[in-house]
C-alpha cells in the first residue's frame, strides 16, 4: 500500500541497526539499551491505543550485512502492529538497494520504503507522494553550551528552525508531503515543551513531523512511566490539532520580499541561506522558481533578491528590469548588466545602488555575498516603510504568515525555555476586522483584542507558551 | 527678546564650574544655578488636551519664542531598549519612551514659535546604514508624522560620526568626575538649542531616570561599547556600552580620551552618576521637558516586575538639575537622598553630582515651581517600590544584587 500524506507516522527505533554503526566508537547508553529493547517487544505497542500515530517508522536497509538482521528482528513487531491496524513503513538509507527493500519489505507486510532524502539530492519531480527528508534541525535555540544561546542576526538568539526549507519544499513541489525527520540531540534533556515545539516548527510550515522521541522517554514509555505518558499524551494532543487543522496548509505565503533562484548547484548555498536569514528576522518573503519566474506575476512584490550565479536568462531580465522600472528594488548579483540602469549618488557599501525607471537595483559590490548581509541590507534597502506586519516581543519566535483569498493564517512558535512573560503584539498593514487564536488543544478559536493603529490594525496576543494561529478575516 | 543662552552664558556657566569644584560641597551647592520648573497637569496624550497643557508648560516658563526662534533645535530622544519591546501589549510611548505625540505636540509648538530646523536625535541600532527613521518604523512609529512637524525636520542616529565622518568633543567643566571630555556625534554641536526629553520612570543602576539620564543615551557605542577598540580595528561595530560605562571594562575608541582615573571604582553604581553628571555639565541643556502623562514604575526598559502607571503630569525646566529634582520629589523621592537612601540605595545621587559641579541646584527650597505644587501632582513611586520589593523578597527569600533588586533599598 502506497504510503499516505495524511498518515500520522512515528520513529520506532528497535532493532540492530538503531543501536548504531559498528565503527560508533560511543556505546550505547543503558537507557538506550533498554528502550531499544522494550521497543522491540510488541507488547511496546499499547502505549499507541487512543493516540493519533497511525505509522510506525522503522529502520529498514542501511545497504550494509546488518540489513537482514534489522528486518528479522522486527518481524514479531511488524506483525503486531498491523494486526493492531497500524502502518509499518521502512526506511532505507541512501546506499541501499531500494528494490531489494521493498521486495523484503512486501515481504514482511510492511506498507511500503521510503528512501531518506538529504536535502540537496532532493529529486523534486519524484512521483511519490511523500519525501522523506532527514537532514533536518532540531528546532530549537542554538547553544554552544549549556545556557549559551548563540546571537542572531538581531541581536536575539539564534534559532534553528526548518521552517524556510518547508516553504522552499512547498515552492518546489505542491503535491509533495515532506515528512522530516528530526531527531533531539543525543544526550539531552528532552522537556515536553521541546517535543511541542519541534511538532509546530514543522507542521505550521506545512511538514510533517516524524515523531522520535529521545531514548529516556521511549524507556519510560515503556515502563508505562506516569510522566512519559503524560508527555506522549500531549504531544498526541498537538499532533491531533495539526491534523484538524490540515487545511491550513492550503494557503500561500505573504510577503512583498520575492527570492528567485534555481536553488539548486553552485546556487543553492547562498539562495538557501538567504530564506534562511530572512526568516531569521522575520521577513515574510515568497519563493519564485528561476524556471517560472519570467512568467510570474510581479506586481505585489516590492523587493526582488536574485542572487544565482548565472547571469539571468533574457526574457527573465527583461522582467526584471521592467520591475524596477516600475518602482521596485531589485537585488542581484556582481554580474548583472548594467544596460538599462544609471548611476546613482547613494552610496552603500556592500551594493552598487543604480537608478532603473521608477525604482532602484542594487548590485552586490563582490562576486561571494554573505547570505547574512543580504537578508539585513534587503531590510534596510526596501525599508519598514513596506512592511505588511510587525512584531513585538518576539525575540525567540518564528512567524509564518499565510493567505488565501480574504483570510489569513499567522502561526507563531515559541523556542524560548522560559515561563512565557512576554506578552506578543502583532501589527498588520491589513485592515482586518477580525482576529481568533488558536492553542493546540483548544476545540474552538478565542476572539482577539484588536486596535486600530498606524494605518493597520495591532492584534494582542497572551503569552505563548510554544505554539499558537492566529486567524484573521478581512470580512 | 534675545535667546537666554549664549556662548557667554556657556563659558561663564563652565567658569562657575571649575570654581564650584575648588568650594566646599556645601557652598557649592548653595551657589549652583537655579531656575523655575513648570508643571502641568495632563492626563492623556489625546492632542486636545496635551497641546494646550504643554503650551501652558512652555509658557510658564517664559515661553518657546526667545528660546527658539530661528534657532536649530536638538531634541535628545530617549529612546532606550529596542523598539520592539514593549511593556506587555503597551506601546512604547504608553510605558517607556517618550509619547510620540507629545514630541511632535514639542516639535510643532517650537515649530509655532519660530525654530528654523529640527533635529532628532537618539543613539539607535547597530548599522550604520540604516536610516534613523527606520527605528521609528520598527516601532510602529510613522517618521512623516515627525517630519510634519516643522520646516525643516532631520533624524541622525547618534551612535555614528554622520556626514562631517568624525565625533566632537565635549570637554566637561571644571575637568569631568570620571572622563575628562566626551566624544559625541556633531549633532549635540551643532545646534543652537539642545533639548531633552523623557519619561520618568526607575532605573536599576542609577535609582531614577529622567532628563540628566537621557544623556547617557549620546554616548556613542561606537566610542564607549564594549571592546570599542578592537571593534575600531575591524571596522566594526559594538554592541552595549555595559563592559565600558557601566564597569570601566575597555578604553574608548576613536581617540576619545581615557577616564581620569583608572583606579576608581568599577562599580556602576559609582560609575553612572558621574559620567551622567559630567554630561550634563559638558553638553549643556536648555529645554528639560519630562513626560510624566504614563510612564512606568520598576525599571528603564520593560521587565516582568514593572507596572504601568498614569501619574498624569507634564514638566518642563531650563535647567536640567531643578528639573529632574522636582520630577523625583513628584515620585515621593528625595532628590538630595544619598547614597543607601531609596532611591539611590546602592548608586551616588547623579543630581547632587551634578549640583556639584554646577550644573544646576536640587535644593527644593531652591527652586520655584510654576503650576501645581510637589504634593499636589504627586505619584508614589516609593510606595510601588516598596511593594514591588516585598513581593520579590516573597519570590526569591535569598536577595541579590541584579536586575530587579538593584537599588530596591
Amino acid at each position: 500500500m502506497p504510503v499516505s500524506a495524511n498518515w500520522v507516522p512515528m520513529r520506532w527505533p528497535a532493532g540492530p541497526l538503531d543501536a548504531g554503526r559498528p565503527e560508533e566508537k560511543a556505546p550505547l547508553s543503558a537507557r538506550a539499551k533498554e528502550a531499544l529493547e522494550a521497543w522491540r517487544n510488541p507488547a511496546a505497542l499499547e502505549f499507541l491505543r487512543g493516540s493519533p500515530i497511525n505509522c510506525l517508522m522503522v529502520n529498514w536497509a542501511a545497504g550494509g550485512p546488518r540489513d537482514s538482521a534489522q528486518q528479522q528482528a522486527l518481524a514479531p513487531l511488524i506483525r503486531s502492529a498491523r494486526s493492531a491496524g497500524l502502518e509499518v513503513v521502512g526506511m532505507a538509507e541512501p546506499a541501499a538497494d531500494l528494490s531489494a527493500a521493498r521486495a523484503a519489505a512486501q515481504a514482511a507486510g510492511l506498507s511500503d520504503v521510503l528512501p531518506c532524502l538529504d536535502r540537496e539530492k532532493i529529486d523534486w519531480r519524484s512521483p511519490s507522494p511523500v519525501l522523506l527528508v532527514r537532514d533536518n534541525v532540531w528546532p530549537g535555540i542554538q547553544r554552544r553550551a549549556r545556557d549559551q544561546a548563540v546571537a542572531a542576526a538581531t541581536g536575539g538568539p539564534w534559532i534553528d528552525s526548518n521552517d524556510w526549507f518547508l516553504q522552499l519544499a512547498r515552492a518546489r513541489s505542491r503535491s509533495a508531503n515532506c515528512w522530516l525527520l528530526a531527531a533531539p540531540p543525543a544526550g539531552a534533556i528532552v522537556r515536553t515543551e521541546a517535543y511541542l515545539r519541534a511538532l509546530a516548527d514543522i507542521h505550521q510550515a506545512g511538514g510533517n513531523w516524524v515523531i522520535s522521541l529521545d531514548d529516556s522517554l521511549r524507556a519510560g514509555l515503556a515502563r508505562r512511566d506516569a510522566a512519559a505518558l503524560e508527555t506522549f499524551r500531549a504531544i498526541g494532543a498537538a499532533r491531533t490539532f495539526f491534523q484538524k487543522h490540515a487545511h491550513w496548509n492550503s494557503l500561500s505565503p505573504v510577503g512583498v520580499v520575492g527570492v528567485i533562484s534555481d536553488f539548486a548547484g553552485d546556487n543553492e548555498f547562498l539562495s538557501t541561506e538567504i530564506l534562511n536569514l530572512l526568516a531569521r528576522r522575520n521577513i515574510p518573503f515568497r519563493i519564485i522558481l528561476k524556471e517560472h519566474a519570467s512568467a510570474a506575476p510581479l506586481d505585489t512584490f516590492k523587493a526582488l533578491i536574485f542572487m544565482d550565479e548565472q547571469p539571468a536568462p533574457p526574457a527573465l531580465r527583461t522582467r526584471l528590469l521592467a520591475f524596477a522600472s516600475g518602482g521596485g528594488l531589485l537585488m542581484t548579483g556582481q554580474k548583472w548588466d548594467r544596460a538599462g540602469s544609471e548611476p546613482s549618488s547613494y552610496e552603500y557599501p556592500r551594493f552598487e545602488i543604480r537608478r532603473a525607471g521608477k525604482g532602484r537595483i542594487a548590485i552586490a559590490a563582490g562576486d561571494s555575498p554573505d547570505p547574512y548581509e543580504v537578508a539585513g541590507d534587503c531590510r534596510i534597502l526596501l525599508s519598514r516603510v513596506h512592511d505588511i506586519v510587525r512584531y513585538f516581543n518576539i525575540s525567540a519566535m518564528t512567524t509564518v504568515y499565510t493567505l488565501s483569498g480574504g483570510r489569513a493564517l499567522l502561526q507563531i512558535v515559541n523556542y524560548s525555555q522560559r515561563v512565557p512573560g512576554d506578552l506578543v503584539t502583532v501589527w498588520f498593514r491589513e485592515l482586518y476586522r477580525s482576529a481568533r487564536l488558536w492553542t493546540p488543544g483548544s476545540e474552538k478559536s478565542e476572539p482577539l483584542v484588536m486596535s486600530p493603529e498606524n494605518g493597520g490594525v495591532e492584534v494582542r496576543l497572551p503569552g505563548i507558551s510554544t505554539y499558537c494561529a492566529v486567524e484573521l478575516d478581512r470580512g | 527678546m534675545p535667546n537666554p543662552i549664549t556662548r557667554r552664558d556657556i563659558l561663564r556657566r563652565t567658569g562657575a564650574a571649575a570654581l564650584a569644584l575648588a568650594r566646599p560641597a556645601v557652598s557649592r551647592a548653595a551657589s549652583a544655578p537655579t531656575a523655575p520648573v513648570a508643571v502641568t497637569r495632563c492626563r492623556t496624550y489625546s492632542p486636545a488636551e496635551l497641546v494646550p497643557a504643554l503650551q501652558e508648560t512652555f509658557d510658564r516658563i517664559g515661553g518657546l519664542g526667545r528660546m527658539v526662534k530661528g534657532k536649530t533645535v536638538a531634541i535628545k530622544l530617549n529612546f532606550n531598549g529596542g523598539p520592539t519591546v514593549r511593556l506587555g501589549h503597551h506601546t512604547l510611548g504608553d510605558s517607556h519612551w517618550p509619547h510620540p505625540n507629545l514630541v511632535c505636540a514639542a516639535m510643532q509648538l517650537m515649530t509655532n514659535a519660530g525654530a528654523r530646523r529640527i533635529r532628532l536625535l537618539e543613539c539607535a541600532g547597530r548599522d550604520p546604514n540604516e536610516p534613523f527613521e527606520e527605528h521609528f518604523l520598527a516601532a510602529n512609529w510613522n517618521p512623516a508624522d515627525f517630519a510634519r512637524c516643522g520646516p525643516r525636520v532631520e533624524f541622525e542616529n547618534t551612535n555614528f560620526m554622520g556626514r562631517p565622518k568624525k565625533f566632537v568633543r565635549f570637554p566637561v567643566p571644571g575637568g569631568g568626575l570620571l572622563y575628562p571630555a566626551y566624544d559625541l556625534n556633531h549633532s549635540y554641536a551643532d545646534c543652537d538649542v539642545f533639548v531633552t526629553i523623557a519619561k520618568y520612570k526607575d532605573h536599576p543602576t542609577t535609582g531614577v531616570t529622567l532628563v540628566m539620564k537621557n544623556l547617557f543615551g549620546m554616548t556613542p557605542t561606537l566610542v564607549y561599547g564594549e571592546r570599542a577598540r578592537e571593534h575600531e580595528k575591524q571596522g566594526s561595530v559594538p554592541g552595549s556600552r555595559m563592559e565600558m560605562m557601566h564597569y570601566g571594562q575597555g578604553e574608548p575608541a576613536y581617540g576619545a580620551p581615557g577616564e581620569l582615573d583608572p583606579a576608581s571604582p568599577r562599580d556602576d553604581g559609582y560609575r553612572l552618576p558621574r559620567i551622567i553628571a559630567d554630561l550634563c555639565a559638558a553638553r549643556p541643556v536648555h529645554l528639560s521637558i519630562v513626560d510624566g502623562i504614563k510612564t512606568m514604575a520598576g525599571a528603564q526598559t520593560p521587565d516582568p516586575w514593572c507596572t504601568l502607571v498614569n501619574p498624569g503630569v507634564l514638566m518642563a525646566g531650563t535647567n536640567v538639575v531643578t528639573t529632574a529634582a522636582v520630577a523625583v520629589a513628584a515620585m515621593n523621592y528625595d532628590p538630595r537622598a544619598t547614597r543607601g537612601a531609596v532611591p539611590f540605595a546602592e548608586c551616588d545621587n547623579k543630581l547632587l553630582l551634578a549640583e556639584q559641579i554646577g550644573v544646576g541646584t536640587c535644593d527644593l527650597s531652591r527652586i520655584e515651581v510654576i503650576g501645581p505644587s510637589v504634593r499636589q501632582v504627586m505619584f508614589d513611586f516609593r510606595d510601588l517600590r516598596e511593594k514591588r520589593r516585598a513581593e520579590l523578597k516573597r519570590l526569591f527569600p535569598k536577595r541579590h544584587k541584579y536586575g530587579a533588586f538593584r537599588n530596591e533599598a
